[in-house]
């Protein structure tokens, strides 16, 4: 059965079941934004995207585990657990190299609002991403939130891997230097 | 403005309450503290497990652009490619000639904790990933982010081919890794010490220029350069040295460390880099007060006045090869130069000349040489006869002297009456104290001293390291 590419049914459950978890957002640290630029809102003009079903919808095994190359993180892409919906965005995009930053932030996904959680994710293929929890500014605080967000992501239709928690610094993990956690739907 | 915004990354980086106008007068004041783990650095909290640094710790390892990005998102990654620090580590073990169990059973890190460090892709605490480098000589700070982390590949091949059955050493593993963490305490004390010397000089007396002169007859060679390095310290010819120990660590700033070695073998001069130390055996006859001053002086020999070509990555000297009088020809000039050095250092020849002239009986000569200057009766006897004509051959061991009480807590002061008995004694001594120093001063944090130590955790009390500080 073909799937279709603008549903966002799943994705509004699992993110709701996960916002619910969390109960409420959180504003960004002050302190860590540098310039006006960080706070402007991207539009879909910019090249912000909203989060929708993926085409998985069977229980998947999990395949062999990723590890992330440098080339691989160089194309990540910022995600934010909004209020409503889930926008995501190239961290190296056109819009990105014209604010002062020379990249865009998670606060512009937000406009500098409130969130539930942000990160990192890479696109595998059209169905498989690896994500993680690293934003200075909306980042998961432990390692249940971050295993919960990213069973958000496998719940809306993806096969997920995410980079789970980091105890040695007691935040998640980064993309390179270690193997990706399979995450069942 | 741009006054305005350096302020502001200021603050984000080293908290809002500290002071200064530079990064390094911030860390200083900073009440932040950082950690590292395999992956990543970022600011520490509590519930953190790897390695706590301090905020000056952190910028001298890590650099500016690096606190502040830790500042600005939280974390810095620090893996440079995905296969490492495995790649790293496998590599170094395998161009030492070491097995798993080899590694394992000097580090006490389980075979199976050892395979996945060299997995890529593994995640390894940073605690072990620093225990498995410091034993092999890489830098532990930049494991992982510096592909081969400061690994001096020359010493790898010296220390395999000394680990090589077929080889004239023929040390045993166990012996290969002695050697190949000495070379780490050796590079890091180095380090510390030039942190240190920002503050007060890490050494009194400048290191000389290296001698090339070996001309026949060598040990004249040895004594002319035992006179040279006499007056660099103000010694007159009657005046004993009263600890080797001192001059090699204080006045030269030269790194020191002591273990119990093979047996056969007294003392080893090695190289991690362009960074020079001693290593010298705690056991065999070194255990003798004077045989040990006598071994120190010979590889202060070498390491003061032998040229590069001369200094291999690691010169071995064994018992053998010191025992014999520097009028032995059939030998490598550069230790013919280094016996007579040692000799002549602790006891100048016209010194020695003065005591044949106060008494004729040779037994009466080598005891008050022995007593007076602190050398073994093997040394002293050759000495005499080679200095004064004096036969010597009829000395008998059982009517000369032994050592006084005090040279002995000299010599083996910071060792014997170490406050923490998990510190092994390769990193007591001068080493141990810099790192008690530098602990001291705020430049390295308590989890840093005691990794650097290699001791238990939390065994770094404060009463403990007040005591390391005052066993100079």
């Amino acid at each position: 059965m073909e799937s279709n590419p603008e549903a966002t049914g799943r994705t509004k459950e699992a993110f709701d079941d996960f916002r619910s978890y969390l109960s409420n957002p959180r504003m960004p640290t002050a302190a860590l934004i540098a310039n006006r630029d960080q706070v402007k809102q991207m539009n879909p003009s910019d090249g912000l995207l909203l989060w929708r079903d993926g085409p998985v919808t069977t229980k998947q095994k999990p395949p062999v585990a990723p590890l992330v190359t440098k080339d691989q993180a160089d194309t990540a892409q910022l995600w934010a657990v909004r209020t409503e919906d889930v926008a995501y965005a190239e961290e190296r995009c056109a819009f990105g190299k014209s604010l002062e930053s020379g990249v865009i932030k998670h606060t512009n996904l937000t406009g500098g609002l409130p969130a539930f959680c942000g990160g990192e994710l890479i696109f595998i293929d059209e169905s498989t991403i690896v994500v993680n929890g690293n934003s200075g500014r909306y980042g998961p605080r432990g390692s249940d939130e971050m295993r919960l967000v990213a069973q958000a992501f496998a719940k809306s239709g993806y096969k997920v891997w995410s980079m789970g928690f980091d105890h040695e610094a007691d935040l998640p993990a980064p993309f390179i230097g270690s193997y990706p956690e399979w995450i069942p739907a | 403005m741009n006054d305005r915004i350096e302020e502001r990354n200021l603050s984000l980086a080293f908290g809002p309450e500290s002071s200064g106008d530079s990064p390094e007068e911030r860390a200083k004041t900073s009440k932040l503290r950082f950690v590292r783990g395999q992956l990543q650095l970022a600011r520490y909290s509590g519930n953190a497990t790897g390695r706590v640094l301090e905020a000056t710790e952190a910028l001298e390892l890590f650099g500016w652009s690096a606190l502040l990005k830790v500042g600005e998102d939280g974390s810095m990654p620090l893996i440079s490619s995905a296969q490492e620090p495995a790649h790293t580590l496998k590599r170094r073990r395998e161009e030492l000639g070491l097995s798993y169990e080899n590694l394992k059973r000097k580090t006490k890190v389980p075979v199976n904790t050892i395979k996945a460090a060299e997995t890529p892709g593994a995640r390894t605490p940073i605690r072990i990933l620093e225990k498995l480098a410091q034993a092999m000589a890489l830098d532990e700070q930049v494991l992982g982010m510096v592909p081969d982390a400061g690994r001096d590949a020359s010493l790898g091949v010296r220390l395999r081919e000394m680990g090589d059955s077929n080889s004239n050493q023929g040390f045993t593993a166990h012996t290969v890794l002695q050697f190949a963490e000495a070379a780490w305490i050796v590079d890091r004390q180095v380090s510390i010490q030039k942190r240190l010397s920002e503050i007060a000089p890490s050494c009194l007396t400048s290191l000389p220029y290296p001698d090339p002169d070996y001309s026949y007859p060598t040990y004249k060679q040895g004594y002319r350069l035992a006179r040279k390095t006499r007056q660099l310290l103000d010694l007159d010819d009657e005046e004993p040295v009263e600890s080797v120990r001192k001059v090699i660590e204080d006045q030269f700033g030269l790194p020191l460390v002591q273990e119990s070695m093979t047996r056969k073998l007294a003392g080893a001069t090695l190289a991690n880099g362009a960074i020079r130390g001693i290593m010298v055996n705690e056991a065999g006859s070194n255990t003798n007060v004077w045989v040990r001053r006598m071994t120190l002086c010979h590889e202060l020999g070498h390491l003061l006045w032998d040229p590069d070509d001369k200094l291999k990555k690691v010169t071995v000297d064994t018992y053998a090869d010191l025992e014999q009088s520097d009028r032995e020809q059939d030998r490598d000039i550069a230790e013919i130069r280094a016996n007579a050095f040692a000799v002549a250092f602790l006891a100048p020849a016209l010194a020695v000349e003065r005591i044949y002239e106060r008494c004729n009986d040779p037994t009466s000569v080598v005891s008050a040489v022995m007593s007076k200057f602190g050398i073994s009766a093997t040394a002293a006897k050759h000495h005499v006869r080679n200095v004064t004509g004096l036969n010597t051959a009829s000395v008998r061991n059982s009517d000369l002297p032994t050592p006084e009480p005090h040279l002995i807590a000299m010599e083996n002061l910071t060792l014997d009456y170490f406050p923490v008995k998990s510190v092994p004694s390769s990193r007591r001594g001068k080493f141990a104290w810099n790192v008690a120093k530098a602990q001291q001063l705020g430049l390295i944090s308590l989890d840093s001293a005691e990794s650097y130590l290699g001791c238990d955790a939390n065994s770094l009390t404060e009463d403990a390291l007040r005591i390391i500080l005052e066993l100079r």
